[in-house]
């Protein structure tokens, strides 16, 4: 996912490494040079112009209307299932002009420029999604859905009608074409991934010639290649490392918090769960301070509730939050009359 | 005479020389080719 961040981009951006954690995330100009409300429900877009995609194509009106169209992201058939999640309660997304784009929401929405910044709102290239319209249909005529490797549930699904989208997103699959600073050369699944710098780049020429993502799964491995030079960079480094990493005067360790939650979710299936009182005792159960002191060496904090302060004024500073309250947690268990068995 | 011809053609082979090496000197890619190793990648693209 954070690999595709840089193949493609986004109208909005969201500055990750200057976050506003007080208040909205910080959103920057990116595709779009500007926006604004001009009612509850429309958000005017200025597009910036002379953008150029990998393949050549520069970024119009109609690349950003087809992005987020009915049977591609919003409507109930959408071919991006999660397209519905962000996108849902789109009316519909207009073109003004080659540069100019209205979204025009069913309801009014404070997050729309939130969601501009998303992942669910990269742009893709029109003319790329296309020219598989003509085979696609054809294609959609006898093509049937995979059926799912998972057992068989009691809910029956809806049937899903597949469109020449369904093709055109197979066969793009492994052609991404966005507008970022890297342009797709090869994958190999579990392997590695590889990119060339994408010149035209709207935001300047990339100061590397190529990228390559290599899948390396343990960590002392990561960590030694980066020692020894083999790698340029490494990802995923445990807290406890950086100490390690830092002897290096040649290795800059750095690190940012992402809005991450790990959450436990009671399911309600499991029998000697039903008393709200064990549920709560669990809860009441976790020092979250201390785990996140140990684990991630007090580099992070414990949210106040399942919310963060980037919800803007929809986050409530004076919400208590989450305990640690282990008398608590007894006086619950006994109450519920759990007898011990695994849950 | 010889040597005026000589010097015209050591500045004519010069002047190829200089015309065939500039793109590859003055142009050459220098950026560096990153590897970057990750615990795991997309299942798809």
């Amino acid at each position: 996912m954070r690999v595709h961040y840089s193949t493609f981009d986004t109208l909005i951006r969201r500055d990750f490494i200057n976050p506003n954690q007080k208040s909205w995330p910080n959103l920057k100009p990116s595709l779009a040079t500007s926006w604004k409300r001009i009612s509850p429900t429309t958000l005017e877009v200025k597009l910036r112009k002379g953008v150029k995609f990998h393949n050549g194509e520069t970024l119009t009106a109609d690349d950003v209307v087809f992005t987020f169209s009915k049977e591609r992201i919003s409507g109930k058939k959408a071919v991006l299932k999660s397209g519905r999640r962000y996108f849902g309660h789109l009316k519909t997304v207009k073109k003004i002009d080659d540069h100019t784009v209205h979204f025009i929401a069913k309801k009014p929405d404070v997050a729309l420029e939130q969601r501009l910044a998303t992942y669910a709102s990269w742009i893709l290239n029109k003319k790329q999604w296309m020219q598989y319209k003509e085979e696609g249909t054809e294609w959609a005529k006898t093509a049937k859905p995979k059926k799912s490797k998972k057992k068989k549930k009691k809910k029956k699904k809806k049937k899903v009608k597949l469109t020449w989208m369904h093709y055109a997103l197979k066969k793009i699959r492994f052609n991404p074409v966005g507008t970022g600073p890297l342009k797709f050369v090869s994958w190999k699944k579990n392997q590695y991934v590889k990119y060339e710098a994408h010149d035209d780049y709207f935001m300047g020429k990339p100061n590397f010639k190529s990228v390559t993502f290599k899948v390396v799964p343990e960590t002392a491995t990561r960590i030694a290649g980066l020692v020894s030079g083999e790698f340029d960079i490494i990802v995923d480094v445990p807290p406890d490392q950086f100490k390690v990493l830092n002897r290096y005067k040649d290795i800059d360790v750095r690190s940012v918090v992402i809005e991450n939650t790990h959450m436990l979710v009671f399911t309600p299936i499991a029998k000697n769960l039903q008393d709200k009182r064990l549920r709560q005792a669990l809860s009441l159960a976790i020092d979250r301070d201390k785990l996140r002191k140990t684990l991630w060496l007090n580099r992070n904090y414990t949210p106040k509730g399942h919310q963060l302060p980037t919800f803007g004024k929809m986050y409530n500073p004076d919400r208590k939050g989450y305990v640690f309250d282990s008398e608590k947690t007894k006086k619950l268990v006994k109450a519920s009359g759990y007898d011990g068995t695994p849950i | 005479m010889t040597k005026l011809l000589r010097s015209i053609y050591g500045f004519g082979l010069a002047l190829i020389a200089l015309t065939i090496l500039t793109p590859t000197v003055s142009f050459a890619d220098n950026r560096p080719d990153l590897v970057i190793a990750v615990n795991k990648l997309p299942r798809t693209l």
